[in-house]
């Protein structure tokens, strides 16, 4: 023997680039997507937390406050220097909301201005300049660009002509939020700027609201800590505002601060929704590879014995069945990390600065992106084909030989008697339940691609429908809210009290509630709302508004627990009924029960609702109004944040939809020639034979489809369920009819693409193939 | 029965028999359906030596390579190869046996279609740590003209040249052949018949071929008839025809 020869690789992986060639359409679909997939998330994951990194860092290099506070008046030296002597230090930040537009529409918006800061709550500059002169000011820059504003543009602020001198990121708005208890931001309708001491001076003193922003002189170690800390704070200011005849308006901790902290929490939800989508969409993938590899093994089954008689080991041959998908896999993972770090990483960006309004960022390597997107799908793909394909390997060498694959015995198969079918309807089911793993994964697949397209479809419905229905949600078109009592000689007004308390029980602790006392004699109150059923002069007995009972799944004869604001206060309350009102997180109890439990007077009241504005309550004495703009903030946000994205990921699941179906029917056509050409071969014409397979397909996508819509809406009704439960009140998840039919149809529209693929396929089945499987 | 005992005394008194099969049994299905394929079968061969198994369809004659090839379990009895025990061997040791020892050819030729007749021998090359020479072995099987052509490009007797140069490249101890003609014409199973004597005589394997065909015996130094699961007869050949002398 001749022991010079050189080592003999197994030949078995010259297979490989060979079978790549044969099978390219299908290779090269599958490593695109999962390219893409791969990109899209890494550089998800890389953008975003680069963006984080660099909004982390902004807290320290741009001077974010602590937390800050708002008193009615300014504050006098004596109550400064006993504030700082809590071991803060302060900083003004004054601010005042304008009514701002544009020279032709002077009233499009609300802009908070404030005078640019030295000390605290720096801005970032992110085009343009600073304002430096009287008529300049510089906007938030994702306000600007939803708004279409550019550098130069001129904005009319509080009747007044400014010019844009540059966009800026202010370091305490990466979320535009106009009031900290808002469900969502609004970067719509809601901005943010600053302005030179001069430009500050041009804009009306009544606006200004005296809020102080204060650092730590020793910051609290931990988030516990850090909550005792401001609970302290806040109770010290209640105490010493009040004994120096100011009051303390509204008192927010940095962590407490949705405009600071909002940005922070959603980038997380989102990278782990996105990753646990990939995760399911490489299972998918790696199932679609294991039933193809397990169609391979069953064609060649003669060679698998052979190799096993001739001494292979099963692990040798799991080897090479498993190194395609493998190879695939890595290889998407490279590229699609090449990618995510060059150009998915800055479509993402574009994607976050069109919610958040943060500083630049400059891209960091992350292994955290690497683990995710490259490490764990090998692993997945690993996992599940290993598992399938070893299971399908484990046969004797001599069941290889004879082609004995099935796991059944046959002595066990029942005969069952479908001759009601008809000759097609039982052919159609044998071909059904011989190609039960793939048309399993089909059906697992659409149930998965209806799942996100109830999510890409369903949400923006779901928001048109709250839009739509805004009428339901309001108690009136108008809701005015007093700081001092008024009169109006609208006698359709209705008076009404309100105390905002929150949540010190149930599924959110902190959750704000407003509690209504009405007038149940009241002939008006059936203008605006059904309170028939609330009790009269029950100090213990409210009414919940339905958010509230969907929200806190709560039932009559509860009891709940509410809390004031800012004092240790609590009030017990039994649900003795639900009210349809889906706008709010509140409940409704008789006026004069309310005046009891709240210590107010007999004729007490804090505002009215109306169907017309009225004109003559005096604006010094009007807290708010809430109208429509106000209750569809959230659902105009949202279709803003995520109505371009939702358009792609509509696309995106559509062709995820085609891919599945086009990779699954297939395999089944091809694991199928053989019958095809033997059909042929007795004479059957093609639209019989393409009816045979076709339909069974069909049948099985028209289900996949209906489970997968049916599946889908139960699922996005539990995620939504935990996504609201995160946020101050409550939408409802309603999707308009017409959605489900549009999502049916987009199944049947990618099916009908494929089976017109399919058409052709078994068109092109030739004779001789009969032939062949015989040999 | 009688010939079996003493043909084994006269080898096992000269060397000790390379193959030996003792009280060999294995049946199919249970209660009625029940079918005994082969019913206590012995024999032995010697190192070197060509065993044709002979018998009609259904005798027990691929059933017996098969539990020799380790890819199929007797009920009963023992196989020796080379002083060890296969039946006792799980599946780990039955692999590395088949790996160490076996060469397998079937009617069939089972070639990996996106391999070229060469790779398609490395294959088994890659089983041995010390393979024949593949170009010596390629002129053996008349196929280094077309070693570079993939098996939809060959003939039936070319492919089955390739799969005996993958069973044999790897040198084996035995080269197990089941019906290694049964697929081709009169031409081409004199060609591959001659092939697997040279290969029997140039590397001194063991040959063990299961055939239906009466006249091939007549190339066997050994042959051994199978019915019903039971040897009929078993006898050395006193003198062995060439394959250019078998008619049929």
């Amino acid at each position: 023997m001749n022991n010079t020869q050189k080592k003999i690789y197994n030949p078995l992986w010259k297979r490989l680039p060979r079978e790549f060639v044969r099978d390219l359409p299908k290779y090269l679909v599958i490593f695109a997507f999962l390219t893409i997939m791969i990109g899209f998330i890494s550089g998800e994951v890389v953008g975003g937390d680069s963006m984080l990194a660099a909004y982390n860092e902004s807290f320290e290099k741009y001077k974010v406050e602590d937390g800050h506070f708002e008193l009615k008046e300014t504050a006098s030296d004596k109550l400064l220097r006993q504030i700082q002597g809590e071991h803060i230090r302060l900083s003004e930040c004054f601010r005042k909301d304008l009514p701002a537009g544009i020279p032709d529409d002077q009233k499009k918006w609300t802009i908070r201005v404030y005078e640019k800061r030295k000390k605290r709550n720096l801005e970032c500059l992110m085009q343009g300049a600073f304002p430096k002169k009287r008529d300049e000011v510089a906007l938030d820059r994702m306000f600007a660009d939803n708004n279409g504003l550019k550098v130069g543009d001129p904005v009319v602020l509080s009747g007044k002509k400014f010019r844009i001198s540059g966009l800026v990121a202010l370091s305490d708005y990466s979320t535009l939020f106009k009031n900290n208890t808002d469900i969502m931001f609004d970067s719509l309708e809601f901005g943010v700027g600053i302005v030179s001491e001069k430009g500050w001076k041009r804009l009306p003193k009544e606006k200004t609201a005296f809020v102080y922003a204060y650092s730590y002189l020793f910051p609290p170690a931990t988030k516990e800590r850090e909550a005792e800390v401001a609970d302290d704070l806040r109770q010290a200011l209640w105490t010493k505002a009040a004994m120096d005849g100011n009051e303390i308006k509204d008192f927010v901790p940095r962590y407490l601060n949705q405009a600071i902290q909002f940005t922070a929490d959603d980038f997380g939800s989102d990278q782990v929704m996105s990753v646990l989508l990939l995760y399911i969409l490489i299972a998918v993938i790696a199932f679609i590879f294991a039933i193809t590899t397990s169609n391979t093994i069953e064609r060649e089954a003669p060679v698998i014995g052979t190799l096993r008689a001739t001494g292979y080991t099963r692990m040798e041959l799991l080897g090479h069945y498993m190194a395609m998908p493998v190879t695939v896999t890595l290889l998407a993972a490279i590229l699609g990390n090449v990618l995510g770090y060059t150009v998915f990483k800055d479509m993402v960006a574009a994607l976050y600065y069109n919610s958040y309004s943060l500083p630049t960022f400059v891209v960091r390597w992350n292994a955290r992106a690497f683990l995710m997107t490259t490490f764990v799908p090998l692993i997945l793909m690993f996992t599940i084909n290993a598992w399938i394909i070893s299971s399908r390997l484990k046969l004797s060498p001599l069941r290889f030989l004879r082609r004995d694959l099935s796991r059944s015995r046959k002595g066990k198969r029942q005969a069952m008697d479908w001759q009601k079918l008809g000759f097609f309807g039982r052919f159609r089911l044998r071909i059904i339940i011989s190609n039960l793993p793939g048309y399993g994964v089909l059906v697992f697949g659409l149930v998965l691609v209806n799942l996100l397209l109830i999510f890409g479809m369903g949400f923006p419905s779901a928001l048109r429908s709250y839009q739509s229905h805004i009428g339901e949600y309001m108690l009136a078109r108008y809701q005015y809210i007093l700081k001092n009592p008024d009169g109006t000689k609208d006698k359709k007004a209705e008076k009404f009290l309100l105390q905002g308390l929150e949540t010190a029980s149930g599924v959110r602790i902190g959750e704000d509630v407003s509690v209504y006392g009405f007038d149940k004699t009241s002939k008006n109150l059936e203008d605006y709302i059904d309170v028939r059923e609330i009790p009269q002069n029950d100090e213990a007995a409210v009414l919940a508004s339905s958010a509230y009972q969907t929200k806190f799944q709560l039932h009559e004869g509860d009891r709940i627990l509410l809390k004031a604001k800012y004092a240790h206060t609590y009030y017990s309350f039994v649900v003795t009924g639900f009210v349809d009102y889906p706008g709010s997180i509140c409940v409704f109890m008789d006026i004069g029960a309310a005046r009891r439990v709240f210590g107010l007077a007999e004729d007490a009241y804090t505002g009215y609702l109306s169907d017309r504005e009225l004109s003559d309550i005096k604006d010094k004495n009007i807290a708010s109004v809430v109208t429509r703009d106000d209750v569809t903030a959230v659902s105009r946000q949202l279709e803003h944040s995520m109505g371009s994205f939702m358009d792609i990921f509509d696309v995106f699941c559509v062709i995820l939809a085609v891919l599945l179906i086009f990779l699954l029917t297939k395999q089944i056509i091809e694991q199928s020639e053989g019958a095809i050409s033997l059909t042929k071969v007795l004479g059957y014409y093609h639209t019989e034979i393409a009816s045979l397979y076709l339909v069974a397909t069909s049948l099985v996508v028209v289900f996949g489809s209906l489970v997968g819509i049916g599946l889908g809406k139960c699922v996005i009704d539990l995620v939504w369920r935990a996504f609201m439960v995160n946020y101050n009140g409550w939408i409802d998840f309603r999707m308009e009819p017409v959605t489900y039919l549009r999502i049916f149809g987009l199944d049947l529209l990618a099916y009908a693409v494929v089976a017109g693929v399919d058409w052709i396929r078994i068109r092109l089945v030739s004779m001789e193939q009969a032939l062949k499987v015989a040999e | 029965m009688e010939m079996i005992n003493q043909n084994h005394e006269k080898q096992s008194g000269a060397q000790p028999p390379f193959l030996e099969v003792r009280g060999l049994k294995k049946s199919y299905g249970s209660g009625d359906t029940r079918q005994d394929v082969l019913r206590g079968v012995d024999f032995a061969v010697a190192k070197g030596e060509f065993l044709v198994l002979l018998g009609p369809s259904g005798s027990g004659k691929s059933t017996m390579l098969n539990i020799i090839g380790g890819i199929d379990k007797a009920d009963a009895g023992s196989i020796r190869v080379a002083g060890e025990q296969t039946l006792s061997m799980n599946d780990r040791a039955l692999t590395e046996y088949r790996r160490r020892h076996l060469g397998y050819v079937f009617q069939m030729y089972n070639l990996i279609p996106n391999l070229s007749v060469q790779e398609n021998i490395e294959v088994g090359a890659y089983l041995s740590p010390d393979p024949l020479p593949m170009g010596e072995l390629l002129e053996t099987l008349g196929l280094y003209e077309h070693r570079h052509k993939f098996p939809n490009q060959l003939s039936g007797g070319q492919q089955q040249r390739t799969a005996i140069g993958r069973a044999v490249i790897k040198n084996p101890d035995i080269l197990l052949c089941d019906e290694p003609t049964g697929a081709l014409d009169y031409k081409t199973s004199k060609e591959i018949l001659r092939l697997i004597a040279e290969v029997n005589e140039k590397y001194g394997s063991t040959v063990v071929m299961v055939t239906h065909n009466q006249e091939i015996q007549k190339m066997a130094d050994h042959v051994i008839r199978l019915r019903d699961g039971q040897i009929r007869s078993d006898k050395q050949n006193e003198e062995k025809l060439t394959v250019d002398e078998l008619e049929w």
